[in-house]
């Protein structure tokens, strides 16, 4: 919000010297010339005012140049780029658990809308929200998290299902929620059955007064006012955005070690191969855009990042990767957490297939491409010289 | 096929009439009205696309139904009287022969449209609150007046079942009466019909009401509504959420047609109307909020140009019909293709806005890379064979040559297409690299990709010499070099750089720029753009008016708002009279256009856009020895004949596009389709 | 090895008719695969749909024939008690009725034995009495887990297809039918049926100012991203190395 005052005619009588003939205006700039100059930016900036939160124009300054604040600041008025506005909620009347999946310490989209969901539950009443997850993601405050709290994972799920209860039983929130996802799905059903309480699993709307999910086989919608234990189906609720949560952190009670051995007698994770995944559901891509002409060199990337390839319709419409690896409107929409586009100056529609990115790491040479502003990291420079060099770091770290 | 494409495909069935398929085209208002009624060029548009497969297709854009709701002023359809009917009954026996279904749309414009038209009489509004777009200030509608103009939308509502249209939607969107209700933005009424939003809404309640019961229960009528105003004292999400579901929920509305924003001002009617800048489908998400909450179907249209996104919208649920109207305007026939899984030869709307551009200043609407479009009852959109296959040579594949290309080739005849640069594309190629017009790109590109398709034999990278074009004993040689930059006519012109030199890359500039601009088009404001994106400190001078003054109504508010946001200083009313050097920078002399005062500007670089000059070198060498002299029959091509010339006695020689005289792309293409579809 | 297949009557996702859900049938392989002889248990009203398993590669099936809405578990538990199989499978969701997926989990913790989700593959473990499973993790990824029986598990789509129907199986295969009394069935406050319709998932972010909003929709975010110009191709490497394992997309070698 920035609204800045000027007045046209000070602009200019500002800059006006005597002279003969034609009115002749001064900017500090030689001149040979009988016309007036003018240098209708530099009139602007030299009646500005600095310190009020919108830009100033005074009509009488002398055009001396920036000269000190007599602006009353106003309340009302938010200065500009102004952070979002931090919400305390110091004596909640009420808790609503947000549990998260949270894998890799971040929070995934469907926990953003879990949190999202809670937040519509807990400021219908002066509540407040608190984020279980397994690490305390710093994205917390922003997703909407009153307090966060650390839920440790475990090899057997009936631990940590255990500590859920344990803290459950403490806090006494009047809601739990859940994504209606693998880890999210099973830890709610686990607590369910603990708890002996009604678990209102995959709800497709959430308020306040409602909650609805679909049962029967999908032939019916049971609808009812929200229990405490519910799960939310993806796409539920819309993800929180605007005030700042405080996100303290919040320890939870510890709950009794397991009485006998974990019928888990091991856990071995297998990551999935990445050149297989289906580009929709990958989680970190690579990209080839024009400024690409080595392929086998950029195959060889991909690999040795873990990601799966992806390619601009440039590229494909010239055939040098399959069409399946078009990302963009007219080809996939990622869900990735990171896209990395080499050598992509990013069309709309490119830009579009990518929206859902978290992170977007770019090389292009132009350092005005528009996948360059959209990047949280860009490198201005050829990819072409940067794929080998990245190729022989990531060999360097391995070996 | 793209993914999903089954989704579109399936039928939709609201209140007994089934669509054949999940692809529409919403009211619009292309100026083809003809005395207030849709006559034969109106009727021939819409059955283009009904014979491309679409499913349902609406006409009539802000039809009136009202006297003091003026047609004129649009070119659009009046429903206030019977007369209409049987234009009503002839459109929908034409649209019904091809499988389609038409339905129209219906409103009272309230206080967004002009006094000083057919009937002179006030707008009228629920508050006497001026619309900056309109630039009226409307009378209040007093109680009597409400009830009259509820009669009027009742008696309308049976004209169009009378007329056999299959059904209509009521507007209640970019600000018309029913939303001029709705939106505390405007109705600051005391009485029943203002207030809380349940008084808001009574208005267009008894609105659907009383055309339910002249149009008779089974008759489908639904409503096109805003899912989100967008400004501060307007109608919030939540709000047309609730209108949307009170209106479904109590069986008022048969569908709700969804879309973002509203129109009361330059930026509101741009962001209404979302061009190339904007992402695709940028307001889906009004819809598929409204369709988590009504039973009824849910329509959408905003800048949904491609298939792959209108099929993810539909297969993902977010709306039961999807809307693309702009891009029937380009490619009719898109449907058909995607039946025969021929989605590449689909021509996609790129979002320039020409169509609606033109409108808005009192044109007619026109397709800036489609010339058939509007045209159907002269030009084809499917170029049937020649009798006989000519050899044609043409030079230069910007979208003039490359237009007559395709066209040539679907004729039957051999093409051989020679272009001095590298990549087809002609000057589009220089538009498309400035910021946002960077979706020009998809017009050569389609093209381009016909041209290869049809066989042409394109010559890339090679310039055409007199000898190399007569070495192809053609029978037809067609010049479309375009234009090179002119410098303009202020003395010492030739110190400034154009800006082709700036978009092309040619040069990198820094520092002062001045910007003088004489042709207030997209040229100079996307350079004036991409030099302060770089870092330049630009003044956007020009002797017109205002700056981007020949920009239409859905661009120039974005240009101004990148401008703006740049700190890019505009100057108009100044005429560029001298630049002359002083030291190594230059001074450049203007003179108020209005008081002839001049003035002076210190800077580093001058850019200027004077438009283009014909590149008509070959063009010369080859007049002389061609059959024609290198004219064009006007006659002839107006009345739709081939041109007059005898080619057994050699060539005929044509020009098309800015290789005659600099004007624009649909100038360019018109000239190549009109000329080569009777070669 | 003794392996029971819990078994719902589902419902045909296109045509709508009853039929057996498809991850029950790719139990029922899996259940073949271990046991010579599996059987089905089925509790509820109906078992028309649930007759296809025994086509499907289960010897035979007991049906606890109970009130419609009735709560299955209890009878259940005591089923699977007297029978003390080794193994349990299940679908992830059971059809038909609430469709809450938390039968398993209850007879699982009513039973004391572990409950494994999602699996895709198993195999007996090298020590007597511990069982091998492969469980599907979301994009691709997969776990290993050696889990001591008795246990329950859930079936992931991604398990092996179904066996072909084999009709003469089907007719061989026994069906024992067990009525059981249960208490009628208690309905949940305040809850209201009404015929499903699909919604859409929710798009975008919900509330703002209408400049916040119409922000949203017009993009424009100025780039706030981390610029590098020119750097040496070596720098930009450690560069995007460092920001990839920042963000944890890039795993550490192993």
């Amino acid at each position: 919000m920035s609204r800045p005052r000027r007045d046209p005619r000070a602009e200019r009588a500002a800059r006006l010297v005597p002279s003969k003939g034609r009115p002749r205006l001064a900017l500090g700039l030689a001149g040979g010339s009988v016309r007036p100059r003018r240098d209708p930016r530099a009139e602007r900036i030299a009646l500005e005012v600095e310190g009020a939160a919108r830009r100033r124009f005074d009509l009488a300054a002398t055009g001396q140049g920036p000269v000190a604040a007599v602006a009353t600041p106003r309340p009302d008025v938010p200065a500009a780029g102004a952070a979002p506005e931090l919400r305390l909620i110091p004596n909640p009347a009420f808790l609503v658990f947000a549990v998260a999946d949270a894998s890799d310490g971040h929070l995934t989209v469907q926990d953003r809308q879990v949190l999202g969901a809670a937040r519509g539950l807990a400021d219908a009443g002066g509540g407040a929200v608190v984020l279980l997850s397994p690490s305390l993601p710093e994205e917390a405050g922003a997703a909407g998290a009153d307090r966060s709290a650390r839920l440790a994972v475990a090899d057997d799920a009936d631990v940590r299902a255990d500590a859920l209860v344990a803290a459950i039983t403490t806090l006494g929130p009047r809601h739990v929620l859940w994504p209606e996802s693998r880890a999210g799905g099973d830890l709610a059903r686990r607590v369910a059955v603990r708890l002996g309480e009604d678990l209102f699993c995959g709800a497709e709307q959430v308020s306040a007064s409602i909650v609805s999910r679909p049962a029967k086989g999908g032939r019916v919608e049971q609808r009812r006012a929200p229990p405490r234990l519910v799960t939310l189906a993806d796409g539920a609720a819309a993800p929180h955005r605007r005030t700042r949560h405080e996100a303290r952190v919040l320890d939870l009670p510890a709950s009794a070690p397991p009485t006998d051995g974990s019928a888990i007698l091991s856990v071995e994770d297998i990551p999935a191969d990445p050149s297989t995944v289906a580009l929709a559901e990958a989680d970190f891509v690579v990209s080839a855009g024009h400024g690409v002409t080595d392929f086998a060199g950029f195959g060889a990337l991909a690999r040795a990042l873990g990601a799966t390839p992806g390619a601009s319709r440039m590229v494909c419409d010239a055939g040098l990767m399959p069409r399946a690896a078009q990302v963009g409107a007219s080809g996939t929409v990622l869900a990735a957490r990171c896209y990395f586009a080499l050598g992509i100056a990013g069309a709309p529609q490119h830009l579009q297939g990518v929206a859902a990115c978290e992170y977007v790491v770019a090389v292009n040479t132009d350092l005005h491409a528009a996948m360059v502003e959209r990047a949280g990291l860009a490198i201005v420079a050829d990819a072409q010289e940067v794929m080998p060099a990245l190729i022989a770091a990531l060999a360097e770290e391995g070996a | 096929m793209i993914a999903n494409a089954d989704a579109l495909l399936k039928p939709l069935t609201l209140k007994g009439l089934t669509i054949r398929n999940r692809v529409m085209s919403t009211s619009h208002a292309p100026g083809y009205g003809k005395e207030g009624k849709p006559q034969e060029r109106y009727q021939l548009y819409h059955e283009e696309k009904a014979k491309g497969g679409i499913g349902l297709t609406m006409f009539g854009g802000s039809s009136s139904v009202a006297l003091d709701s003026p047609a004129a002023p649009w070119n659009q359809v009046s429903v206030a009287d019977d007369s209409v009917i049987p234009f009503f009954q002839a459109f929908s026996d034409r649209i019904h022969r091809h499988g389609a279904k038409l339905m129209i749309q219906l409103t009272h414009m309230g206080r967004r449209t002009k006094w000083d038209t057919e009937n002179w009489f006030p707008t009228v509004s629920s508050s006497p609150r001026r619309e900056p777009a309109s630039r009226t200030i409307p009378k209040e509608l007093e109680p009597e007046e409400i009830a009259r103009i509820i009669a009027d939308f009742a008696a309308a509502a049976r004209r169009c079942r009378e007329g056999g249209l299959d059904g209509c939607e009521v507007s209640a969107a970019h600000g018309h009466l029913i939303d001029q209700f709705w939106s505390p933005s405007v109705n600051q009424r005391t009485d029943g019909y203002g207030g809380s939003l349940a008084n808001r809404m009574r208005f267009g309640r008894e609105v659907l009401e009383a055309m339910r019961r002249a149009a008779g229960d089974d008759y489908v009528i639904g409503i096109r509504m805003s899912g989100d105003e967008m400004i501060a004292d307007g109608l919030s999400h939540e709000d047309c959420v609730e209108i949307a579901a009170t209106y479904a929920r109590d069986g008022l509305v048969d569908f709700v047609n969804v879309l973002g924003g509203q129109a009361r001002d330059d930026m509101a009617h741009a962001i209404s109307l979302p061009n190339m800048s904007f992402p695709v489908a940028p307001f889906l998400h009004l819809p598929s909020a409204i369709k988590r909450e009504v039973d009824v179907p849910v329509f959408h249209a905003q800048r949904v140009t491609d298939l792959a996104t209108a099929a993810r919208a539909v297969a993902d649920g977010h709306v039961d019909m999807v809307a693309m109207t702009r891009a029937h305007i380009a490619d009719p026939h898109l449907v058909q293709k995607l039946i025969e899984g021929r989605d590449d030869d689909i021509r996609q709307c790129v979002g320039a806005g020409y169509c609606i551009d033109r409108i808005y200043v009192g044109g007619d609407a026109l397709c800036i890379q489609n010339a058939a479009t509007g045209r159907e009852a002269t030009m084809p959109h499917v170029i049937p064979k020649a009798d006989v296959r000519r050899r044609v040579v043409i030079v230069g594949a910007g979208p003039g040559g490359l237009e007559a290309a395709r066209v040539c080739a679907e004729r039957g005849h051999s093409v051989v297409l020679f272009e001095k640069n590298a990549a087809a594309g002609g000057q589009i190629n220089l538009a498309a690299k400035a910021g946002w017009r960077e979706a020009l790109s998809g017009i050569p590109r389609w093209l381009a990709g016909q041209v290869t398709r049809l066989g042409v034999d394109l010559r890339l990278g090679v310039e055409a010499s007199e000898a190399a074009i007569l070495a192809e004993q053609p029978d037809v040689v067609i010049i479309a070099t375009g234009g090179k930059p002119s410098h303009g006519h202020a003395k010492g012109a030739e110190r400034a750089l154009t800006t082709a030199d700036v978009l092309s890359g040619a040069v990198e500039l820094s520092g002062t720029v001045l910007l003088f601009d004489e042709m207030g088009q997209h040229n100079a404001a996307s350079t004036a753009e991409q030099l302060a994106r770089r870092g330049c400190l630009v003044e956007f001078v020009t002797a017109d008016r205002y700056v981007a003054q020949e920009v239409g109504t859905t661009n120039q508010p974005i240009h101004y708002r990148e401008l703006y946001k740049l700190g890019v200083v505009f100057s108009p009313n100044l005429d560029l009279i001298e630049i002359y050097p002083e030291g190594n920078r230059l001074v450049a002399a203007l003179r108020n256009t209005f008081t002839d005062a001049e003035e002076e500007r210190l800077v580093d670089h001058v850019v200027v856009e004077y438009g283009t000059l014909p590149v008509d070198g070959v063009y010369h060498a080859l007049k002389a020895g061609s059959v024609n002299a290198g004219q064009i029959d006007l006659g002839a091509i107006v009345r739709g004949e081939p041109q007059p010339y005898d080619l057994s006695q050699g060539f005929a020689l044509y020009r098309v596009g800015d290789a005659l005289a600099g004007r624009n792309i649909h100038a360019a293409i018109y000239d190549a389709l009109r000329l080569c579809k009777d070669l | 090895m003794k392996a029971i297949v819990l078994l719902s009557q589902g419902v045909h996702p296109v045509s709508g008719k009853s039929c057996l859900p498809r991850p029950e049938a790719q139990a029922a392989r899996l259940a073949a695969g271990l046991d010579p002889l599996p059987t089905g248990l089925h509790a509820g009203p109906g078992q028309e749909a649930v007759r296809e398993a025994l086509g499907r590669g289960l010897a035979h099936l007991t049906h606890l024939a109970m009130e419609d809405g009735a709560d299955p578990v209890p009878a259940l538990v005591a089923a699977l008690a007297a029978a003390a199989p080794d193994l349990v499978l299940a679908g992830p969701r059971g059809q038909g009725g609430a469709d809450t997926g938390l039968v398993p989990y209850a007879l699982a913790h009513a039973l004391g034995w572990p409950l494994v989700a999602d699996l895709v593959a198993l195999e007996p473990g090298t020590e007597p009495g511990t069982l091998k499973i492969e469980q599907a993790l979301p994009k691709g990824a997969r776990r290993r887990i050696v889990v001591r029986l008795p246990a329950v598990v859930t079936v992931h789509p991604g398990a092996p297809a179904p066996l072909p129907f084999a009709f003469g199986r089907a007719r061989a295969g026994g069906m024992i039918r067990r009525a059981v009394a249960t208490p009628p069935p208690a309905p949940i406050e305040g809850l209201m049926e009404k015929s499903y319709r699909k919604r859409p998932k929710v798009m975008g972010q919900a509330g703002g100012t209408a400049a916040e909003r119409l922000a949203a929709v017009t993009g424009g975010g100025a780039g706030t991203g981390r610029v590098l110009v020119n750097p040496a191709p070596g720098e930009a490497a450690r560069e995007i190395i460092a920001f990839l394992r920042g963000i944890g997309v890039l795993k550490a070698r192993a």
